[in-house]
């Protein structure tokens, strides 16, 4: 994740920046990315279908496991809860750095994370915002479809 | 051998490349573009054949002089080709969905370039390539015809 460094090292002291940026970068790979991924496996997906498409089978192709938990309220809001985020990993092993330092790793790699989330299902045909925060353990990604866009 | 190939996402034209100026093939782009919505609706509500391994959607339907197929990636790309009734006639389905899916591998790769801007028009140079080996393919007597006429590229939204 060389770019989540550059943007550590590059920005200084302006997060919210970085995180747009990264966030943005995030979705244009999660674009491109759900256009490959999604024809090898040839079938159309309603909603739910594709939340499940994107937990169990991309999921490990972005971090080579699946999701440890899903839930929603079968009204356009779903919870993936990822006990052993891989991008988080080491940092959240390794917790020799400075804890202001780790947070602001933390909240980049999330933002790149949360626009990948929201690249690939914009693309699926479900615009959608995502938000996410670190649990105890864990990552937690909270997904609002914007069911007002077609 | 296909006279027309058109390449939309929603109702907007991101390509489109005709052998031919008429406004006719516009038409008729247009008009297949509900049947499309309408068969991938079939195939997603509940209780649809959901597990069809298969993007290619068929003949769409035939006119006096064309036949026009249709194609839908799971992420709504549209793809359709419109040949000639009479080059079409040794056409096999099989043969139809292999040319679909060069278009649409093409069409994967030129999205995945990072200078393409997502929604706008492709003007990849190999993604030409791709669409001119599908048009002159098996006819050589329109070839120079297809190679000669400049591409052609509109932005329309249907209301």
């Amino acid at each position: 994740m060389a770019v989540v460094e550059h943007y550590i090292n590059d920005n200084e002291n302006n997060i919210d920046s970085s995180s747009l940026f990264l966030s943005q970068i995030g979705y244009r790979v999660g674009y491109s990315l759900s256009e490959r991924l999604s024809k090898e496996s040839p079938r159309y997906r309603d909603e739910l279908d594709t939340i499940k498409y994107l937990c169990k089978e991309l999921w490990i192709c972005l971090f080579k496991k699946q999701v440890d938990n899903l839930r929603t309220n079968h009204q356009g809001v779903y919870v993936i809860h990822d006990g052993r985020f891989r991008l988080l990993q080491q940092t959240l092993l390794t917790m020799n750095k400075p804890i202001d330092d780790t947070n602001r790793l933390h909240q980049l790699y999330i933002a790149y994370s949360t626009g990948l989330i929201r690249g690939i299902l914009t693309n699926m045909g479900y615009p959608c915002r995502v938000t996410a925060e670190i649990a105890e353990f864990g990552v937690k990604f909270q997904i609002e479809m914007n069911s007002t866009v077609g | 051998m296909a006279c027309c190939v058109a390449v939309l996402i929603k109702e907007n034209l991101i390509y489109l490349r005709r052998s031919t100026e008429e406004l006719k093939f516009l038409f008729l782009i247009h008009a297949s573009i509900d049947i499309l919505d309408d068969k991938v609706n079939q195939l997603t509500k509940p209780g649809g054949d959901r597990d069809t391994k298969d993007f290619y959607l068929g003949l769409l339907y035939p006119v006096e002089e064309y036949k026009i197929y249709g194609y839908v990636s799971p992420t709504r790309v549209k793809f359709i080709l419109i040949f000639e009734h009479s080059t079409s006639s040794s056409l096999k389905d099989s043969d139809i969905k292999l040319l679909f899916q060069r278009l649409h591998q093409a069409y994967i790769d030129c999205v995945s370039n990072p200078f393409y801007e997502p929604n706008t028009q492709l003007k990849s140079k190999r993604f030409e390539q791709v669409v001119t080996s599908l048009m002159v393919q098996q006819d050589s007597m329109t070839s120079s015809m297809t190679l000669s006429t400049p591409t052609v590229a509109i932005n329309t939204t249907t209301t």
